[in-house]
């Protein structure tokens, strides 16, 4: 099931970052939405990451690490005032 | 996406299939094997109505001796129990299985889609269906995490595994 959750994820990461960086306009009505849900998952994925790295679950941390990285690249072509809505999540941990 | 579809009405089709007919018990005797009777008997002139009966029932045999085989793993003293609740909840267990690896492919496959380099399959997918792609990928991820947060339902499976993972290693040390 690890690799069922991080194979889904990997896969939905790709794809919303595929539309919202998509410059068809047969794209444009969705694009909204798929950057909230950018958006939520990335808060979700740091605040997971962060949690399963404090238990030390070296497996699922492995597994996560490659999807992270790539969400945080992709998050870097955020617009600023959106990356810092989405860095909201890891000031609460801290 | 039309790829997946299909994989899973095929998939939905044969196990209605292999669910519908009434399966004989397993301590019948098996008729012959359809292949080895057209030997003898056919003179290899048959029309296409005895070619189309012999496909079919080559094809109940290999149904019939599948479902035997799959009742006699399951009436042997190495599974989880002898009594029929633990019957059916094997059946399950195996089915809840089958279905588990043929999402992960599903998802394998979508991935790999995705990620070849040319990125084809992605542009000649109607934006519809990439939402609902997106929509279903979304909703598996979720039930994993969910599952997998689900720490004491991990273990119980776990050690369910465990067990029968024990009940084999009896059963090939006792060369049965």
């Amino acid at each position: 099931m690890l690799k069922q959750e991080t194979y889904a994820c990997s896969s939905y990461l790709v794809l919303l970052e595929r539309i919202y960086k998509e410059t068809d306009s047969k794209y444009d009505t969705i694009k909204v939405d798929v950057q909230e849900k950018l958006k939520s998952l990335f808060g979700e994925l740091l605040a997971y990451f962060d949690e399963i790295n404090n238990a030390k679950l070296s497996s699922e941390t492995t597994a996560w690490t490659k999807i992270v990285t790539f969400a945080v690249t992709t998050m870097a072509d955020f617009p600023e005032d959106k990356v810092k809505a989405t860095a909201r999540p890891l000031k609460k941990i801290q | 996406m039309s790829f997946i579809y299909m994989i899973l009405t095929e998939s939905l089709r044969c196990r209605r299939e292999k669910e519908l007919p009434e399966v004989p018990s397993a301590d019948k005797e098996l008729p012959p094997h359809p292949a080895a009777s057209a030997t003898t008997e056919d003179d290899g002139e048959g029309d296409g109505d005895e070619d189309a009966e012999s496909i079919s029932s080559m094809t109940n045999y290999v149904d019939v001796s599948v479902a035997a085989s799959d009742r006699h793993d399951m009436s042997s003293p190495f599974a989880t129990s002898a009594d029929s609740t633990s019957l059916t909840n094997s059946e399950e267990f195996k089915h809840m299985m089958q279905k588990c690896m043929l999402q992960l492919l599903l998802i394998q496959t979508l991935n790999e889609l995705l990620n070849s380099p040319p990125h084809e399959a992605y542009k000649a997918m109607d934006p519809k269906f990439v939402m609902v792609a997106v929509e279903c990928l979304e909703r598996s991820y979720r039930f994993a995490h969910e599952f997998n947060c689900n720490i004491p339902l991990r273990k119980a499976l776990h050690k369910a595994g465990k067990r029968r993972l024990d009940l084999r290693c009896v059963s090939d040390f006792l060369f049965i």
